[in-house]
């Protein structure tokens, strides 16, 4: 599915250069439930954003689906986004002047849902994550779980082919986070929706297929189950 | 979609209360500025442009050239000469002559009570009524409702009145039933209505709308008032007008001129006379041209007040655009995230837009409401006339203009820029750091507005500061307590002497003076005065008429020789020192015997005594050699003081009572009008006063609007720095160290825009004050005052929010982060 080779990124701080991701280089086909593992400060979620074209390498090659990523303009890049991935953010990012319920709508209206089809799926994920009843709310009213939830569920929401989660059950007590684990097992077995998930949790780790840990910027292990 | 950018738009205006009410009020403001100076300028633009062929009117207008070089502009003609040059020079369609006429109008009724209309006071009104040929329907064009154009203005005794005019008259019965009816001019002149045309509704200069049959003039009494023999006799009443033929240029027919002018016009040696076209688009703007009908707005004024309009919406969008940007951290975020969830840079643009649109729709729709109440509260400085029409296209096209142009000038650089980062720097806060960092742009944008800020601070202190001095500055004369009327010459001289008797008997009166003017006045006459002796001087001179009493009741100071004494004809001159001086006497007692003679009637005498100088005009002009004669019949007004111990006000109103009685005694047909003196003075600096009230209006907006500004950029920074400001407290600073922290960046720029802006302020009221002859030096002062001002302001703005987050308890705000 995609691909990434002798990718690097660094940044430029003073006269020396910070080197946070190392010449790496990784496949990743479609179906995979991978768990990405890692000291802090280890490159993680600069990775994720790499992948999820967030962000761009400094240098190397970036393929997806067949594409390009490093040829591509913005326009197409986001195009490629909206139709494949959906992101779980480590600080949440919801956007503080909607409700939960249009924070979740949000990514539909970017792809043209029609309105109907809209508060269906909304409504549907509302009562997945049950969150109903916090619907109308701001994110300002929600504890930190809750907005986790809402930020999964608005990954979601899209049906992506790809799930990016930095972190996704940071914030939730671990009751919670087995039932996330089990969502994604769930969508990666069922509906086939690669995952490529960040995580401190060996348990939560254990639900992916593939474990690759970073050290300094370089994948130190990678196995499989 | 659409819904969703205005839901967030609205969700973000509404929840930024404080940023929005500065950001509307500022664009309220500004825009109502614009709107209302747009009236003005489309209005005074409007003047006369509806006329068919208006590109080939002109009127015909003098250069007279005296010896001495001087040129002097005459916006009217010799009341034959329009008729000569229809005679005499091609390339003309149509020429016509009309005369300004200023009469009293009565309308017989059945009945034995007539309509009775006083006469428009001549060089302060202007009159309705116009002697016109009958060419003048040819040039200027009218819809006929009654009556043959061609034929209505062909006989003696007839007029053609407008339809307003005629409903003034007679009321509302049939148009057709008013034809023939009698109007009498003047008491006597008694003339049949012949025609009646629909009134313009577009703005012009000539508004006329009686317009007399020019063949009248030959036949009545009117021919002393419009002289068709007289070569010599420019009269500023007499107009000529000519319509070009198609294909023939103005310089074509210019030519003609001085063949013409040496045909008909012989004037003294050294004098010399040029015919010009002056074209009608020229008229309302043209000063040098004065008329007894039309008002001339000027044009560096008009450009002035489009550019005040400009800089104050441009501060106000300046606001918009240091608001947003400043909250571009907060911003930022919902930017990454909106990119990540699909949202492209140009929908994100749009969406920043569309918030920029509603503010400034808003901002549109409140000055719409607010714009004619405004109006009127200024009509002092606004032209009557100017008035906004909502519904017309030309207002529409405007105010659409000015939202998009706004919306855009506001809100397409915070939307670009927030709208370009990479979605991850967005989300980390890096791209609106890297904004927040060119905070320079910020900072300068703030320095622009107090710039503009001072520039009318220090303006409208300089334009004060002119007015105190010249209202207060010592003329020469008194001012206080005086009242002057003036009385018309068409009543037998006998009649003042009689009005003044009964006046003088009236206990609140100290003294009466009988005169043709006041000692200043902006229209005393001139004259040469000529003295033989000595080796001879002639020199130009205004003079004024008086009696007696005038030097006491003026207090003007006699330095040497006598007052002159009350004379049926001028014997004898009193003479201010310039003019003593420009005579060739050293010293006051050399004049003191001389005899001269002046060119009032070539009247001869000595002169009797000089008065020291005292300041005959405005003080926009330097002191002129001046004399003071006397002769009678000339002594048309009347200068009253009033006694002045006592309740005043009262008192005065009392005396002034006991006065209009004596004046209906001995006037019984005219108005009792009455000035005083010292208002009089104080109207001579009329424009000055409307200036200075422009001033202080733009003076109070800008300042208005940018500390608006301020405001919220302080605001916002004491929320930024909230958690700073939390933990400085508790690692000891004081609350004052802490006000002094938030406001010293703010101050800095102040000082930045107060060095920018005294050299632009220098310049320009250097320029105002070269109008006068006598002016007050721009002082460093003035500078000081206007940066304390304006720092003052400033800090008061600011230390609202920083003396608020100094208070604030630490503990909280840390937690809040
Ligand atoms: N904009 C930046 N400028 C400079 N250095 C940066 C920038 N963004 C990230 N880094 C550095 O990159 C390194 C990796 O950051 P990253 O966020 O990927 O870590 P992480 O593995 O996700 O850590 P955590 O587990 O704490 O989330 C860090 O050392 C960080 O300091
Ligand atoms: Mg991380």
């Amino acid at each position: 599915m995609l691909s990434l080779q002798h990718v690097s990124k660094y940044y430029q701080a003073g006269g020396n250069k910070n080197i946070v991701l190392n010449d790496i280089s990784l496949e990743i086909d479609e179906g995979e439930f991978i768990s990405i593992m890692g000291p802090s400060g280890s490159g993680k979620s600069t990775l994720l954003n790499v992948i999820g074209m967030l962000d761009e390498p400094s240098e190397g090659y970036h393929y997806f689906v067949g594409n390009a990523v490093h040829q591509l303009k913005e326009k197409q890049r986001s195009a490629l986004y909206k139709q494949y991935i959906g992101f779980v953010f480590q600080a949440y990012h919801l956007i503080d002047e909607l409700t939960v319920y249009e924070n979740i709508e949000t990514p539909l209206i970017y792809q043209d849902f029609k309105g109907a089809e809209r508060k269906a799926m909304v409504a549907d994920m509302l009562d997945r994550f049950q969150i109903v009843g916090k619907k109308d709310l701001f994110p300002a009213q929600l504890s930190g779980g809750q907005q986790q939830l809402v930020g999964i569920a608005r990954a979601l929401i899209a049906k992506p082919k790809l799930l990016l989660a930095d972190e996704p059950t940071g914030n939730l007590n671990s009751k919670q986070g087995m039932e996330i684990m089990e969502l994604f097992r769930k969508l990666n077995k069922e509906d086939g929706v690669t995952i490529i998930q960040v995580t401190h949790s060996e348990k939560n780790a254990e639900y992916g297929s593939r474990i690759i840990n970073l050290l300094d910027g370089k994948v130190d292990s990678s196995r499989k189950f | 979609m659409i819904k969703n950018y205005f839901i967030t738009a609205w969700r973000n205006i509404s929840r930024n209360k404080v940023y929005t009410i500065i950001n509307i009020l500022g664009l309220s403001l500004g825009v109502t500025a614009c709107l209302i100076i747009y009236l003005i300028t489309n209005f005074e633009l409007s003047y006369d442009t509806f006329h068919p062929g208006k590109e080939r009117i002109y009127r015909i207008v003098t250069y007279l050239q005296d010896p001495e070089g001087r040129n002097n502009a005459i916006a009217g003609a010799i009341s034959v000469l329009p008729m000569q040059v229809r005679k005499e020079l091609t390339g003309l369609e149509n020429v016509t002559g009309f005369y300004n006429y200023f009469p009293k109008i009565i309308i017989p009724t059945a009945g034995n009570t007539a309509k009775k209309f006083d006469a428009p006071k001549e060089g302060e009104e202007t009159s309705p009524v116009v002697v016109a040929e009958p060419q003048y329907f040819s040039i200027f064009k009218y819809q006929w409702l009654q009556g043959n154009p061609s034929t209505a203005l062909n006989e003696p005794f007839k007029v053609v009145l407008s339809e307003l005019e005629a409903r003034k008259y007679f009321g509302s019965i049939p148009l057709e039933n008013i034809i023939g009816k009698e109007v009498i001019y003047n008491d006597s002149l008694r003339v049949n209505v012949s025609g009646i045309v629909k009134d313009w509704n577009n703005n012009t200069d000539f508004g006329f709308k009686d317009f007399i049959s020019f063949a009248t003039v030959q036949n009545s009494f009117v021919k002393n008032d419009i002289d068709l023999k007289n070569w010599g006799m420019w009269s500023y009443n007499s107009q000529g007008f000519v319509k070009l033929a198609t294909g023939v240029t103005q310089a074509q027919v210019e030519k003609q001129f001085p063949q013409f002018v040496k045909l008909h016009l012989s004037m003294p040696p050294g004098m010399k006379v040029k015919l010009l076209l002056q074209p009608l688009a020229d008229i309302h703007f043209n000063n040098r041209y004065n008329d007894a009908y039309s008002r001339q707005v000027h044009l560096p004024t008009l450009y002035a007040l489009m550019a005040i309009a400009a800089f104050i919406l441009i501060i106000a969008a300046i606001n918009f655009i240091n608001l947003s940007t400043a909250q571009s951290l907060r911003r930022a975020k919902e930017v990454g995230v909106r990119k990540v969830l699909g949202g492209s840079k140009a929908s994100l643009t749009i969406q920043f837009l569309i918030e920029t649109l509603i503010v400034t729709i808003i901002a549109v729709i409140i000055s719409v409401i607010v714009t004619n109440p405004i109006i009127s509260s200024f009509r002092s400085i606004i032209p009557k006339g100017v008035v906004l029409h909502f519904f017309s296209p030309a207002v529409l096209v405007f105010l659409v203009s000015i939202i998009i142009i706004t919306a855009l000038l506001a809100g397409f650089y915070p939307a670009r820029v927030l709208s370009s980062y990479l979605p991850v720097l967005s989300l980390k806060g890096q791209g609106s750091q890297k904004l927040n960092r060119k905070s320079y742009l910020r900072k300068s944008l703030i320095v622009f507005q107090f710039t503009v800020s001072l520039v009318f601070i220090i303006g409208t202190i300089v334009i004060a500061n002119q007015i105190h001095f010249i209202l207060n500055k010592d003329l020469g004369f008194n001012k206080d307590a005086i009242i002057t009327i003036h009385t018309d010459y068409n009543n037998p001289i006998t009649q003042l002497g009689v009005f003044a008797n009964k006046v003088k008997q009236i206990p609140g009166v100290t003294l009466i003076t009988r005169h043709q003017q006041t000692p200043a006045s902006t229209r005393h006459s001139g004259t040469v005065i000529n003295y033989k002796g000595g080796g001879g001087v002639k020199i130009d001179a205004s003079f004024d008429i008086c009696d007696e009493n005038y030097v006491p009741l003026f207090g003007l100071k006699i330095i040497a020789g006598r007052n002159i004494l009350h004379s049926d004809t001028i014997k004898e001159f009193l003479v201010n020192e310039t003019c003593s001086k420009a005579l060739g006497f050293k010293k006051s007692e050399d004049a003191l015997g001389k005899i001269v003679q002046v060119g009032i009637n070539d009247a001869k005498g000595p002169i009797v005594g000089v008065v020291k100088d005292f300041h005959s005009e405005s003080l926009h002009a330097p002191i002129v050699p001046f004399f003071m004669a006397s002769q009678k019949r000339n002594e048309r007004g009347v200068s009253i003081k009033l006694a002045t111990q006592g309740k005043q006000l009262d008192h005065f109103k009392n005396t002034i009572a006991q006065i209009e009685r004596a004046w209906k005694i001995a006037y019984p047909n005219d108005k009792f009008e009455y000035r005083f003196f010292d208002q009089t003075i104080a109207n001579m600096y009329d424009k000055e006063q409307k200036t200075a009230q422009l001033m202080n209006t733009a003076m109070a907006i800008a300042i208005f609007i940018s500390c608006m500004g301020l405001f919220g950029l302080a605001t916002f920074t004491a929320q930024q720095r909230i958690k700073e400001i939390g933990i400085r407290k508790v690692l000891g600073a004081s609350a004052t160290g802490i006000v002094a922290m938030l406001s010293k960046d703010f101050l800095v720029l102040v000082v930045i825009a107060l060095l920018i802006a005294s050299p632009i302020a220098w310049y320009f009221m250097h320029l105002w004050l070269q109008d006068f002859a006598y002016r007050i030096n721009i002082s460093g002062w003035t500078f000081l005052l206007s940066g304390s001002a304006a720092i003052f302001i400033a800090l008061l703005t600011i230390s609202f929010q920083s003396v608020k987050a100094a208070l604030m308890n630490p503990v909280k705000s840390l937690r809040s982060e």
